[in-house]
């Protein structure tokens, strides 16, 4: 069992204000995902529960007990760190074995023994236990270590970013194995820091998201994707960017539109926006696109369209980033890198309203989504 | 403006008596106005080719011309280059307008001049109201603008740029990127970037010259490296998420040729554009990119049948990875919205046109296996 609750928790370094009242109940054997960018507070968060650093302000409970008097290793959580550093001169037997021989746990050679053979096999690394750490792949290093904080029996699992020194290309496969295990047999409690939206989005059952110390969203990925709190939330998840854009609602014989780039009434706002609309008392409002939202082509015959001129174009493989520029405003676009668009070669955009987000001008809290949309609802990871 | 050709250039440094061969008789020609980016992991090289140019670092053997002259014997100074380096390198106590000037001022221009010139490059690089500030007070984007406006200001025939982004996270990084790019089509200045990010030597080149351990791998257009990469290992450094790599052999089941992946022995239909490319018996590198595999029905005749591993939605697209043994995995990205769970089963058909094949000993490309084109 391994319940969390950590209780309006505040920590200040100097003058900053690393975490702000920040508070979040962590089911038995949840997954879940503390994601921000750099500096958020994660890591702060995480040394509280681990016991390296004493909040200021709130508590942290296990199973219902505070625990805020406990030394770090008198804790029942185990700590995975960045880059799985194994000892060199220990083979696979030896460095999972390692945490059982601390004065803490001091356990006999046989229930060590016992105790390897039982994460070895729950890894799948039964076969590995004589090879060192060198003779291992990537994927097999990150078992090793995950085994080394398993024979602890921990309560709680607390990963700091464990994937974020490899390469876009090892990270892909790395989370890969690493939602394997998840799968096959890690149903002990986790806590796991990232500022990779993918791997929250991937790994997490469900996301905190942390900016300046502060929760925007606590939510599962669905949630967090599809109905973002805040522009903050909205803008951090998706590459390319969520375009965002500021636009004026205007009324119209009774009819919603949105003033977008000058031109109302090419910009009706859905009806199931229009509710929470109309309860929204300022007119100036942002509006979420995310790229694959907006079509695009070179011509418009009809003149249904926004004129843009293309900024930039950025093959990427399959895919390519098209950058337009509409008046003053720069829109991400999401392209086939198949037909090259030729920098301020004309561009027509069309916004997809069914899709739009509608965001509070000042707060940046979320307004409406346009709608519930059925494939949304049945997010399975 | 200028054409930068290099030919047969090498570096061998001495290191404790051993000789080292940074750079294997590279050759390459940047047309006038071109944007090439130099590709490699770490230690391939690539550093060290655009010090030469740069005339930083000695060359040992082979030829660099710039606009035609040979400069091999010219110091930095005279090869009419313009330099912008990962750290910033801009002098702290001056204003970001005498940073931009400096060189300007070295070579005695007025002071009219220097500023109608420092506003020009500032308007290009939208610096135009950091123009007071010291270094200190700007942020990492805007350090690197100032430190490109410093390296373009004296109309360079060609602009060198050694990992100018690396030091910028994520969002800054993609904006730099693109103004980068724009900046480019602005001053139409030959240019050689220097990264090991592939998705920015994609994103901003015309043509990209991969290099690994000292030897250039292939020279061509984003285009032409990500659908033909001449060998294994480009094939394998280019697109992200990466290719699928993994090693198979011909052999006949009831009548027919498939690929059986070893360590697997799970085998697939040789689909027919390769029948007459593939030997019976022989063994090959099998890539295909995760883009390029499809989801298929049951009844899809010579589809890979396996099971789904594991399934990750990742918002705007999903990825599912697929356990073929105990080293190796295959990916699948779909946009489409069907999901999966691990164990489901599962069908897959590699787009035939987009299949590559290597040779397993040397990792060259197999001929003939050139698709048709669309």
């Amino acid at each position: 069992m391994g319940k969390l609750w950590i209780r309006g928790v505040s920590k200040r370094f100097g003058r900053v204000l690393a975490l702000d009242e920040v508070d979040i109940r962590v089911n038995n054997q949840e997954f879940f995902v503390l994601f921000g960018p750099t500096g958020a507070g994660k890591t702060t968060l995480l040394n509280i529960v681990a016991g390296i650093h004493v909040p200021d302000q709130g508590q942290v409970y296990l199973n219902g007990r505070s625990i805020d008097h406990l030394e770090p290793n008198e804790r029942d959580v185990a700590m995975v760190f960045e880059n799985y550093a194994l000892y060199p001169h220990l083979n696979v037997f030896e460095n999972i074995a390692s945490p059982l021989f601390s004065p803490r746990y001091r356990k006999s050679n046989v229930e060590a023994k016992e105790e390897v053979l039982r994460v070895a096999r729950l890894l799948d690394i039964f076969s590995l236990l004589d090879r060192y750490p060198a003779e291992l792949s990537n994927g097999q290093r990150q078992r090793v270590a995950l085994g080394r904080a398993l024979v602890r029996r921990p309560e709680v699992f607390l990963m700091d970013e464990p994937l974020v020194h490899l390469d876009a290309k090892l990270r892909h496969q790395m989370r890969a194995e690493l939602k394997e295990i998840q799968n096959k047999s890690l149903d002990t409690t986790t806590i796991y820091v990232t500022h990779d939206y993918r791997e929250a989005l991937s790994l997490g059952d469900r996301i905190a998201v942390i900016n300046r110390g502060r929760i925007e969203q606590i939510g599962s990925p669905e949630e967090v994707y599809h109905r973002p709190a805040s522009e903050f939330v909205a803008r951090a998840f998706g590459d390319p960017e969520m375009n965002i854009l500021e636009a004026e609602l205007v009324e119209d014989a009774g009819r919603l539109h949105l003033n977008l780039f000058g031109k109302p009434g090419h910009f009706p706002v859905p009806d199931e926006v229009r509710k929470a609309m109309l309860k929204h008392s300022s007119s100036s409002v942002k509006v979420g696109f995310r790229p694959k939202h907006i079509r695009f082509y070179p011509e418009d015959p009809e003149g249904n369209h926004v004129a843009a001129r293309v900024y930039s174009f950025e093959p990427l493989g399959e895919t390519a980033v098209l950058i337009a520029e509409a008046g003053d405003r720069r829109i991400r676009l999401l392209a086939s890198s198949e037909h090259a668009w030729k920098i301020d070669q004309p561009v027509h955009l069309e916004f997809d309203m069914n899709r739009a987000l509608f965001f509070d001008a000042s707060s940046g809290k979320l307004l409406a989504p346009s709608g519930e949309r059925k494939e949304d609802v049945v997010w399975r990871n | 403006m200028a054409e930068l050709t290099l030919k047969g250039v090498s570096k061998i440094y001495r290191k404790r008596n051993r000789e080292v061969q940074a750079v294997k008789a590279f050759n390459l020609s940047c047309r006038d106005g071109e944007f090439v980016a130099l590709l490699g992991p770490s230690g391939c090289g690539k550093s060290t080719t655009l010090r030469m140019i740069a005339g930083l670092e000695e060359i040992t053997s082979g030829e660099i011309r710039i606009g035609g002259k040979k400069v091999n014997d010219l110091p930095p100074k005279k090869r009419g280059i313009g330099l912008a380096f990962e750290n910033y390198a801009l002098y702290p106590p001056l204003s970001v307008y005498d940073n931009i000037a400096f060189n300007l001022r070295a070579q005695g221009k007025s002071e009219e001049e220097i500023r109608r010139e420092v506003d020009r490059i500032a308007a290009l690089l939208h610096i135009g109201d950091l123009l007071e500030k010291k270094p200190a007070a700007l942020s990492g984007g805007e350090k690197q603008r100032v430190n490109i406006a410093r390296a373009i200001i004296r109309r360079p025939a060609v602009l060198l740029l050694d990992e100018p982004l690396s030091h910028l996270d994520g969002r800054m990084r993609q904006r730099m990127r693109t103004e980068l790019k724009r900046l480019h089509n602005e001053i139409r200045c030959t240019t050689v970037i220097v990264t090991h990010d592939q998705s920015e030597a994609m994103a901003l080149a015309d043509r990209i010259a991969v290099m690994n351990e000292g030897e250039l791998q292939q020279f061509g257009t984003p285009f032409e490296i990500y659908r033909h990469p001449v060998n294994e290992f480009v094939a394998g450094f280019i697109g992200d998420p990466p290719m699928n790599l993994f090693a198979v052999q011909v052999v006949k089941e009831e009548e027919t040729p498939v690929f059986k992946i070893e360590g697997c022995g799970k085998s697939f239909a040789v689909p027919d554009r390769l029948r007459s490319v593939v030997k019976e018996g022989k063994r090959y590198r099998f890539g295909v990119r995760p883009t390029d595999v499809r989801v298929v029905a049951p009844e899809d005749g010579g589809a890979l049948a396996t099971r789904v591993t594991v399934f990750e939605n990742l918002g705007e697209e999903h990825r599912i990875h697929i356990r073929l043994d105990k080293n190796q995995m295959i990916s699948v990205v779909t946009d489409t919205d069907v999901r999966f769970q691990p164990g489901d089963s599962i069908f897959l058909r590699f787009d035939e046109e987009k299949i590559h094949l290597f040779d397993p000993a040397t990792g060259r490309r197999i001929q003939g296996q050139e698709a048709i084109p669309a």
